[in-house]
């Protein structure tokens, strides 16, 4: 290690002991009441609608009891469909500790044809405790991909190349997430000496308003990895991807007024995330977002490899 | 040139100068001298003092008498003798006769010198082997020119404004100074300790007044805002002690020709030094800090544009990176400079020209990126330059004309992510005067008016997108007239009305009369008076502060797209009454209304940049006590106040439906607040301060619960990951729970030691003597078996040591 590293531990280590003369004691918080939270995400995925929804609970007294609860969403011309209960593990990616009670719920096919770009949709979730809450949403309009054109999926993007993936707007989007799932990264940056984590990467980008229809791929993607980690890949992915065998998906989601107020940090509070909430109702609180997803799928060779996903030449990072 | 002539005591005529002819005459009635001085004269040859030793003695004496060029004898001329080195020996008066005589002086060269006011120096030397000496010299008057004398005064403000009611205060520099205090004098947090002023935490020198917002105090430097005049996101003010004459605080009632702020005016005004060479430092843990002053004054025969110039350069800096280099790299610092130059002219205006740049700088960039990831580059900035001509016109009028430039600008970005950055600026032009004039014995009439301009901009970007931004420019044009009138039994009345406008971008000229008037009622010549002020108040400009954070950097718009303008209409009643031995009394009951509060929207929709900022309403009503004392021995004030600042700001409900008003106690709303201040005289020289300060708690959020946060991903099959390092909070009703009592004791303790060069004051402040644990906030954890709650204090028990140096 470095010798100004090691003075550097000690600075922090005099201000954490300063700040240690500055810390309260800790106290126990008794007999919380727990609260039911509901996060239903109804969506429309390249055309195709499906609903989600995850229901917890916050820590607290009643927080060790079920996360049951049925969702409903009625759609504009007043027919209910409730979203049917699955194994807990279709809804995650990775496993939670059972201190974080929760049940999923999904919605697909026929029953899901509701969901449409610019529908006016409400849902209700009941509690098993007899709570309910209630909400509603737009779902936004529906967009197409202008870079790449879709049917040019999946299109090749040259080493060092960025890509300014372009969209047409989404009616009533307050902002578009987009999301790149990548493959092989690893071994395609081994040679440069970045390390990446093994398996496929997921990097989220952000275009706040519904005007703003463009991104860099890739970029702009990571924004929110930037300041907890991977900084030498995210810093290596500024200059485009490395050659090797990289390829991914890249899904451009158009997301809800609720949605990006349940996701947005609003404010700063010592405790945690505060999220304003869109489904409201007695003990309880949660979203009902709807997002409307476009995507593409590409891979890293060199030119003339297969149909390219830059219209005209290459930008090079 | 000087008639002079020189005998020796024992010898006769040894010495002789250099002898014009008016002063023959006089020469030849003292006796034979004469021949040999007008021989000389003739050769017109200067010659110094001839030598005629005595015989050995161990000491010798210088004796003789002054006259004039007509014979007569000099009175009260100094002789002084100076031996090597110019050291004086000796320094004695000529008595009635003229006569002096100065004994046992050593056997060495010296220098004999004859001053007199209105009469030529005259400079005579006594070798070294010389004994016994008579000098007898002839001294001719001198022209001695007076300049005109021009005297300013002040006309005697009502009690209330004498810097001894609670509404209208002065602190003086030694106030400032003797307050305990972090690091260094600061005379932003003395305001803190005045009635009517809420400091809502330790970590920041930002106040808040009679229910008012911290953007609505107008900061003035010699007459020019400084729109965010703090150091380190807000501990410390960015004024420099050594530069500050005086501070004067309006916490309310202030007249028509003051706008521009709706709730207070701080009044600090520069000290541009003696007018010759001073120089004064000091060095602390936060800062080192050198002031050097000087002046110019042409001769009395020099034409000059101006009779006198006083002026003083300041600067002040951090150190701690600068110190720790070789062993870190820390990455904070700061550095103000600051000038200040007053120009008099003979006819007695006056030409003030102020400068202030200060900047902050949090470089973390050199730190190892594997080490620490956010590596980021923040720095904020004041920047101002005026200049104001005060001068005299007809009998008893003045008028004042001023100009100036002061901007605010802050930015930050991350040094591996160019897309990646924020920031913001606002400038504000300012030009204005006023005339006054005295129209009849009793009123006189004061009328003027300013334009101010803005422009400013805004922008937060990351990963290729905008989060907010903006910007534009506006006019803010202003017209007052004022009148102050004594009337008979103790009344006296100021009326005035003040015309504020603006006009942005594509933007018709907006007009708010803001009429003001105030009542004195005086009882007596004791100083005992009412005084009933009643005022609407205008605020163009706000700070977009973010008030959740303890520190935080201020980013100012003016109206435009969704931003209004403030208005506050205020009222309040005062009573002052000093009692013997330098105390006093007062007291005030006020109460304020705010229209046009702004504050972030949290759920902004980004399609509308007007629903960027919430509009709101609020209000703070209470009372203010004083007791004080000045005078010999201990000195102090005991400063009370009982306030209630609530506020009313939209809250976003169900999609569709209307946004409703919730009513919330301010961020900054302590019921009770006292301050003890004390200044006395502790042992062996050493000058102390006290400052105990009490306070009931502020209010803050409960987080009611806590839960998992799920982060929703849209592709591959639409599932959720858990963020194991985070959590979300369930908030209770904003602002509806309050922080336990706040209580601290500062002391502080200096001694000034005169030294050959100067003088020396060492100071010691120790803050939170008893080591109060007041809480700064709390933070509950919900993400573990058994919940809890913790938080942070405001500052610890805190000895901070520091010195200050004048050299003259």
């Amino acid at each position: 290690m470095k010798r100004p590293e090691k003075h550097l531990k000690a600075a922090v280590l005099l201000s954490v002991l300063f700040l240690g003369a500055c810390e309260l004691e800790e106290l126990t918080i008794l007999d919380p009441p727990s609260t039911l939270v509901a996060e239903v995400y109804l969506r429309v995925n390249d055309g195709i609608p499906d609903a989600v929804a995850l229901v917890h609970r916050s820590r607290g007294v009643g927080s060790s009891g079920d996360a049951d609860a049925i969702v409903e969403v009625k759609g504009p011309d007043g027919r209910s469909v409730r979203l049917q209960p699955v194994q807990a593990a279709e809804c995650m990616d990775d496993a939670v500790p059972r201190r974080f009670p929760l049940s999923c719920h999904r919605l697909a096919g026929e029953a899901a044809e509701f969901i449409r770009p610019g529908a006016h949709l409400q849902v209700v979730v009941t509690a098993s405790s007899g709570g309910v809450l209630r909400g509603e949403t737009v779902v936004p309009g529906d967009f197409q991909l202008r870079v790449p054109e879709s049917l040019l999926t999946p299109c090749g993007l040259a080493p060092g190349e960025l890509l300014d993936v372009r969209w047409s707007r989404a009616r009533g989007a307050w902002a578009y997430v987009p999301e790149v799932h990548i493959e092989g990264l690893s071994e395609a940056f081994a040679p440069m000496g970045v390390e990446v984590p093994p398996g496929p990467l997921t990097l989220l980008a952000l275009a706040v308003s519904e005007a703003d229809t463009t991104v860099t791929l890739p970029a702009e993607f990571g924004v929110f990895n930037r300041f907890n980690g991977d900084q030498d890949l995210l810093r290596a992915l500024q200059n485009g991807f490395p050659p090797g065998p990289v390829k991914g998906r890249v899904l451009v989601s158009a997301w809800d007024r609720n949605a990006v107020n349940w996701n947005r940090v609003g404010g700063f509070n010592p405790s945690g995330t505060p999220r304003s909430p869109s489904l409201w109702g007695e003990g309880g609180t949660g979203v009902v977002a709807a997002v409307v997803n476009r995507s593409f799928d590409f891979f890293v060779d060199e030119p003339g490899g297969g149909a390219r996903c830059a219209p005209s030449g290459a930008r090079e990072g | 040139m000087n008639a002079l002539a020189v005998r020796s005591h024992r010898s006769g005529l040894r010495t002789a100068g250099v002898c014009l002819s008016h002063c023959a005459p006089v020469l030849q009635r003292i006796g034979w001298a004469v021949l040999l001085c007008s021989l000389l004269g003739l050769l017109a040859l200067p010659l110094p003092a001839q030598v005629v030793t005595t015989g050995p003695s161990p000491s010798r004496d210088i004796s003789g008498r002054t006259v004039a060029t007509d014979g007569r004898p000099l009175t009260r001329v100094t002789v002084s003798v100076q031996g090597e080195g110019g050291r004086v020996i000796r320094s004695v008066d000529t008595d009635e006769s003229g006569t002096f005589r100065i004994f046992d002086l050593p056997r060495e060269p010296l220098t004999v010198r004859f001053e007199r006011m209105g009469l030529q120096p005259a400079e005579r030397t006594v070798g070294a082997y010389e004994g016994d000496a008579l000098l007898d010299v002839v001294l001719a008057d001198t022209m001695f020119i007076v300049r005109p004398l021009v005297v300013e005064v002040r006309r005697p403000p009502p009690p209330d404004q004498t810097g001894r009611g609670a509404t209208s205060r002065e602190l003086t520099q030694d106030q400032v100074r003797r307050l305990p205090g972090l690091a260094e004098a600061d005379p932003i947090r003395a305001v803190g300790t005045l009635p009517g002023v809420i400091s809502a935490n330790d970590v920041s020198a930002g106040f808040n007044v009679r229910g008012g917002e911290s953007d609505q105090n107008a900061i003035l430097l010699d007459g020019f805002p400084l729109f965010s005049p703090f150091h380190l996101g807000g501990m410390f003010s960015v004024f420099n002690p050594d530069l500050v004459e005086r501070v004067e605080v309006s916490t309310g009632g202030f007249p028509a020709e003051f706008g521009g702020r709706a709730s207070s005016l701080v009044r600090i005004q520069s000290d541009p030094g003696p007018g010759s060479f001073q120089a004064d430092g000091g060095i602390s843990l936060l800062a080192v800090r050198l002031a050097v002053a000087g002046g110019w004054h042409p001769r009395a025969d020099e034409r000059s544009l101006f009779e006198s110039t006083h002026w003083r350069v300041a600067a002040r800096r951090s150190y701690a990176d600068q110190i720790l280099r070789p062993v870190t790299e820390f990455p904070y610092h700061m550095e103000d400079l600051q000038a200040v130059v007053v120009a008099r002219r003979p006819s007695g205006s006056r030409w003030t020209t102020s400068a202030y740049m200060g900047r902050d700088v949090l470089n973390m960039g050199g730190i190892q990126r594997e080490d620490f990831p956010l590596r980021l580059y923040t720095s904020w900035m004041n920047q101002m330059v005026g200049t104001r001509w005060d001068g005299g016109i007809g009998e008893g009028g003045l008028v004042q004309v001023y100009g100036g430039l002061t901007r605010f600008s802050s930015s930050l970005r991350f040094i591996d992510f160019d897309d990646t950055s924020s920031g913001g600026w606002m400038d504000q032009w300012r030009f204005g005067g006023s005339v006054s004039h005295p129209v009849t014995p009793e009123w006189t009439l004061k009328a003027g008016g300013s334009v101010d301009h803005y422009r400013w901009e805004h922008q937060s970007d990351m990963g290729g997108t905008r989060f907010t931004g903006g910007g534009g420019e506006g006019w803010a044009p202003a017209l007052f007239v004022q009148a102050d009138g004594q009337g008979g039994r103790g009344w006296r009345l100021e009326p005035g009305l003040r015309l504020e406008g603006w006009v942005g971008d594509d933007e018709r000229l907006v007009l708010v009369p803001a009429p003001r008037l105030t009542i004195h009622r005086l009882f007596g010549d004791g100083g005992e008076g009412l005084r009933l002020s009643a005022g609407r108040y205008v605020q163009v400009v706000h700070s977009l502060r973010d008030a959740d954070l303890p520190l935080a950097i201020d980013l100012w718009v003016a109206p435009g797209e969704g931003v209004p303008h403030t208005i506050s209409d205020q009222v309040q009643i005062g009573y002052i009454r000093p009692f013997g031995g330098g105390w006093t009394a007062s007291g005030d009951l006020f109460h304020r209304s705010f229209q046009g509060l702004v504050d972030r929207n949290r759920n902004a929709d980004p399609n509308q940049p007007a629903d960027l900022h919430l509009i709101g309403s609020g209000q703070g009503y209470g009372a203010d006590f004083l007791l004080e004392r000045q005078g010999p021995g201990i000195e102090g004030a005991l400063a009370l106040t009982w306030m209630k600042a609530d506020r009313s700001f939209p809250d976003d409900g169900p999609l569709g439906g209307a946004r409703t008003f919730v009513d919330l106690p301010a961020d900054f709303d302590r019921r009770l607040d006292a301050d003890l201040v004390l200044r006395f005289p502790a042992l062996w020289g050493w000058e102390s301060g006290a400052r105990w300060h009490v306070g009931s708690g502020t209010p803050y959020t409960l987080p009611e619960g806590g839960y998992g946060l799920f982060a929703p991903r849209q592709g591959e099959g639409g599932t959720f990951r858990w963020q194991p390092t985070e959590s979300a909070v369930i908030l209770g009703p904003r602002n509806q729970d309050r922080f336990p009592w706040y209580h601290r004791l500062d002391l502080s303790a200096r001694r000034t030691f005169i030294m050959e060069w100067g003088e020396l004051t060492p100071h010691l402040d120790i803050l939170n003597v008893y080591n109060q644990r007041n809480v700064l906030f709390y933070y509950a954890d919900y993400s573990g078996a058994v919940p809890t709650r913790s938080g942070f204090t405001m500052l610890p028990f805190l000895p901070t040591i520091g010195a200050e140096v004048r050299f003259r």
